[in-house]
């Protein structure tokens, strides 16, 4: 177990290094000098030199990236061109939209996926007379939720706005309440929340369907139902906690994806949260934000997945008697 | 991300599957998934209207004529519903949605092609770095499927497309760059789990030459699996376009694309839905057909693995 835990921890450390090094060169080459942004184009030549030694960006390249290295590791991720707000303080307050929207999403995105996940996966291949309506059920799943997957996420949200903003009046189309309001809050978070959950949901239906085939497919649900059991029974006891196991271990590829789907759903939604943030810092070629917002992105992502996997191997009993 | 973590899952798993007689004449039962598989109608239709428009709108004088009927404008129709002149009807100043919708088909097209096909070559020499190279290689290729693994798609493309200029050049670098390393994380287990079966064995005892064992032995037993992941790609480069052109870091300004048409008429929603709805409709048709390829694909693999 520890053994484990310092080469994933040294695997960590090397992908966030490289992930660290990728951001820094490709914002370098972002044209367009940050200085010149700030200081407008009538800025004079000493009042340029002046704003450069002042945003350091007159040291070498390698100083400057690991001076930012060191900053973002004591948590001072900078301060913004624009607002000239610390980056630290700006991530912490958009934090408060993007993460509760994050986990609305993911709440929604598992309670539709997994139930009819486990249903396909079940009623995928039962030889048997009187299960064709659960096969043909299956199928449908299956092609709805293909159907579903080659929805483009702007389509997606503009058809939740159309029919639950304009047609039935019951959500606000866009825009954020701040937190003071819980209520008001809660429900401007619904809509961009039930967009990301349905495009998350149906990759995740893949998922769950596989994990729930191969587990039905194993050796111990065959001696269980030698023992007695219906299919139901060995699929509820035997199997899920297996699929259980695949679920978590999937989730943290899927945040990837879940993050960078803020990034266009807040855009749409209007939100101020942490996507909007890399959006505008980005189009504004603010290279302090954005380089410190994206590295903040990436360690989120690869921390949540050095958690699972820990979690994983804990709960896992195949993986604890491997380790052996 | 967690290569190891997966690797070790996949393993598992195949080593479940092995009961089946996977070490028996695989080589043959892998073979005959890949020379007959066969694509679902609809896809194949679909795909091939897309090849069709999209093969005529890259000739220049067919493109000439569309892009003068694009910039056209019918002042007596503004956001016509369909009718005989205008069968999908027009935008807000007269422009023909249908002529805008055949234009996009060249994006559509080229964007998916492009982006599959590089992430076929990079993601495959990624992966094969990071099984069979030497140990630094193999920790380099590693560390960097682990990278980009943890470096969302949709951003790599955003600040490329920042740093460089809107290109389609752009969008298919850095969707390529994302995808193969999707794909190497997948390929690597396939390839190392390959690498324990008993007919690799032998010709590694037999000393036969490395490359052979590989084109012959090793990379034949992989290919469904490139291939079924060559349609998903080429599915979401269209989906990861439209998100793109959505922000603004898609294709250049003048190039039209379905993307781009649902980013323009968002206002639009309201007054006259249609708009959004052909260029939406356009781009889950052609992924459906790409998402549906691979899913049959993947089953008649399945089937030929369980019948042999």
């Amino acid at each position: 177990m520890m053994k484990h835990f310092r080469n994933r921890t040294l695997a960590l450390l090397a992908g966030w290094l490289v992930s660290s090094i990728l951001i820094f060169v490709v914002l370098r080459i972002l044209p367009g000098d940050s200085a010149q942004v700030i200081g407008g184009l009538q800025a004079g030549e000493e009042q340029l030199r002046q704003l450069r030694e002042e945003l350091g960006l007159h040291l070498p390249l390698v100083q400057q990236y690991f001076e930012w290295i060191w900053n973002f590791l004591r948590g001072d991720l900078g301060v913004s061109l624009f607002s000239r707000q610390s980056v630290t303080q700006e991530i912490f307050e958009k934090g408060q939209v993007t993460f509760p929207l994050a986990f609305f999403a993911l709440t929604i995105a598992v309670s539709i996926a997994v139930p009819a996940g486990v249903f396909a996966g079940w009623a995928k291949r039962r030889g048997r007379a009187g299960s064709r309506r659960a096969q043909t059920g299956a199928r449908t799943l299956v092609l709805v939720n293909t159907l579903a997957t080659a929805v483009p996420a702007v389509w997606a949200a503009m058809g939740v706005t159309l029919l639950f903003a304009q047609i039935l009046h019951l959500l606000p189309s866009q825009g954020f309440t701040e937190w003071s309001q819980p209520g008001k809050a809660l429900l401007s978070l619904a809509l961009p929340a039930l967009t990301i959950g349905l495009i998350e949901g149906a990759a995740l239906f893949r998922f769950v369907r596989a994990a729930t085939i191969s587990a039905l497919e194993a050796p111990h649900i065959l001696t269980a139902m030698s023992f007695g059991k219906t299919r139901f029974q060995a699929l509820i006891g035997n199997a899920l906690p297996s699929v259980a196991l695949s679920i978590v271990s999937v989730l943290g590829l899927q945040l990837a994806a879940l993050l960078s789907g803020t990034v266009v759903i807040e855009h749409f939604f209007a939100l101020p949260g942490i996507g909007s943030m890399i959006f505008s810092a980005i189009s504004n070629r603010d290279l302090a934000q954005a380089q410190s917002v994206l590295l903040f992105f990436t360690t989120v992502i690869l921390l949540f997945g050095l958690l699972l996997d820990l979690v994983h191997r804990k709960i896992d009993p195949r993986m604890r008697a491997r380790a052996l | 991300m967690s290569v190891r973590r997966q690797e070790r899952v996949e393993v598992q798993q195949g080593v479940q599957r092995g009961g089946r007689g996977r070490g028996s004449g695989l080589g043959t039962d892998q073979n005959r998934s890949v020379s007959a598989f066969r694509l679902p109608r609809f896809s194949l239709a679909v795909l091939s209207v897309l090849a069709l428009v999209g093969a005529l709108t890259l000739l220049p004088s067919v493109l000439s004529w569309l892009s003068e009927q694009a910039i056209q404008t019918d002042t007596n129709a503004l956001w016509a519903p369909p009718s005989w002149q205008h069968p999908l009807g027009t935008d807000g100043s007269g422009r023909d949605l249908g002529i805008h919708l055949l234009l996009g088909t060249r994006v559509a097209l080229i964007v998916p092609a492009l982006t599959a096909t590089c992430t076929l070559f990079l993601g495959s020499a990624l992966a094969i770095g990071a099984a069979f190279g030497p140990s630094v290689t193999r920790n380099l290729c590693a560390v960097l499927i682990d990278a980009l693994l943890a470096f969302p798609v949709l951003l790599i493309a955003m600040s490329l497309a920042a740093a460089l200029e809107n290109s389609v050049f752009t969008v298919v670098t850095a969707l390529s760059l994302g995808f193969s390393a999707q794909l190497a994380r997948i390929l690597k287990t396939e390839f190392l789990q390959t690498l324990q079966l008993d007919y690799v064995r032998v010709a590694r005892i037999a000393a036969l030459p490395k490359l052979r064992i590989f084109f012959r032995h090793i990379l034949p037993a992989s290919l469904p699996t490139i291939f079924a992941y060559l349609p998903l790609s080429a599915g979401f480069a269209i989906l990861a376009e439209s998100s793109l052109s959505y922000l603004g870091f898609g294709v250049s300004a003048q190039t039209i694309s379905w993307g781009k048409m649902l980013a323009e008429m968002q206002s639009a929603i309201t007054v006259f839905p249609l708009a959004v709805f052909w260029p939406g409709c356009a781009i889950t048709l052609v992924t459906f057909a790409l998402f549906w390829c691979e899913h049959a694909l993947v089953r008649q693999r399945k089937d030929a693995k369980n019948e042999s």
